[in-house]
């Protein structure tokens, strides 16, 4: 899967170039994710404005990347789209992300 | 003489408030199945909202029928109609895959429920067990029936609410 990365504040941005994280794409998800986090230890926001569609699939991939980022550090949630949001709310999952609407709305919890 | 328009040839497979598909269980063809009803959807002037919460939900029917109905072989078939009422929208799908456990519906409970969401550590987070508990928090009627060896999947959606949250 097309991923990005870039640098917004001391967050590294991943943005995922992709119209679908379904059980088509979630392995590969993951994979990638994993690929792009695995050396850093900074917190990480991952953009999702180019993602129309997520299924169960994708929904559990991105709690297992919370997971694989590891304990002390934040994966923030930015710019989900209707459909994405709904499914995050029905399963309360967006009690357990921080969710932000714009990537320059993140900040992290302490500078540095 | 009218020409061959007014006899009663075989049956298209669409009309305008049918949807008819029959696919094979991948990934990919789901991928096509689920573009074609988005597409039926908006034609049929259903709100992108409602488009969404249709398309959730038939992704997790279809996506439950590839990953264990017809888990241990090649893909099967599907068999997905769709017809589009008043205010409701009736789906059947149809498998040829291996009986639902127990031959019943699961209980679809989500894996995250409210009180304890919050206490989890990040580790012990759900990563599945989403999809029935959102084909349940979606639908209106949800039907499961074994007959001579397929599967039928019987669901009606309420268009005019669909979203139930909140």
């Amino acid at each position: 899967m097309d991923l990005t990365s870039s640098r917004q504040g001391a967050y590294h941005v991943i943005t995922v170039n992709a119209a679908r994280i379904d059980a088509a794409a979630a392995i590969a998800f993951k994979e990638a994710l994993r690929a792009q986090t695995a050396e850093g230890t900074e917190d990480v926001l991952l953009d999702l404005g180019a993602v129309e569609f997520i299924d169960s699939s994708g929904l559990g991939a991105i709690v297992a990347a919370l997971k694989l980022v590891g304990p002390s550090r934040r994966l923030d949630l930015a710019r989900l789209t209707p459909d994405v949001q709904k499914v995050f709310r029905l399963t309360r999952m967006n009690t357990i992300f921080t969710i932000h609407e714009a990537i320059e709305d993140a900040a992290p919890r302490r500078a540095g | 003489m009218t020409p061959a328009a007014d006899r009663a040839g075989p049956i298209k497979a669409e009309r305008p408030h049918e949807l008819r598909l029959t696919f094979l269980a991948s990934c990919e063809d789901i991928r096509h199945a689920l573009s074609d009803l988005r597409t039926f959807l908006r034609d049929a002037g259903i709100d992108a909202d409602e488009r969404g919460t249709v398309e959730i939900v038939l992704a997790e029917v279809l996506n439950n029928v590839a990953e264990h109905a017809y888990a241990m072989r090649e893909p099967g078939k599907v068999w997905l109609d769709v017809t589009l009422e008043e205010e409701s929208l009736i789906a059947d799908i149809t498998d040829a895959g291996v009986p639902l456990p127990g031959l019943c519906l699961p209980a679809g409970r989500n894996p995250a429920p409210d009180a304890a969401i919050s206490s989890l550590s990040r580790h012990d987070l759900p990563e599945g067990g989403f999809g029935w508990f959102l084909i349940r928090s979606l639908t209106s009627t949800l039907r499961y029936r074994r007959v001579a060896g397929r599967n039928h999947l019987h669901l009606a959606m309420d268009l005019a609410a669909s979203d139930a949250s909140d």
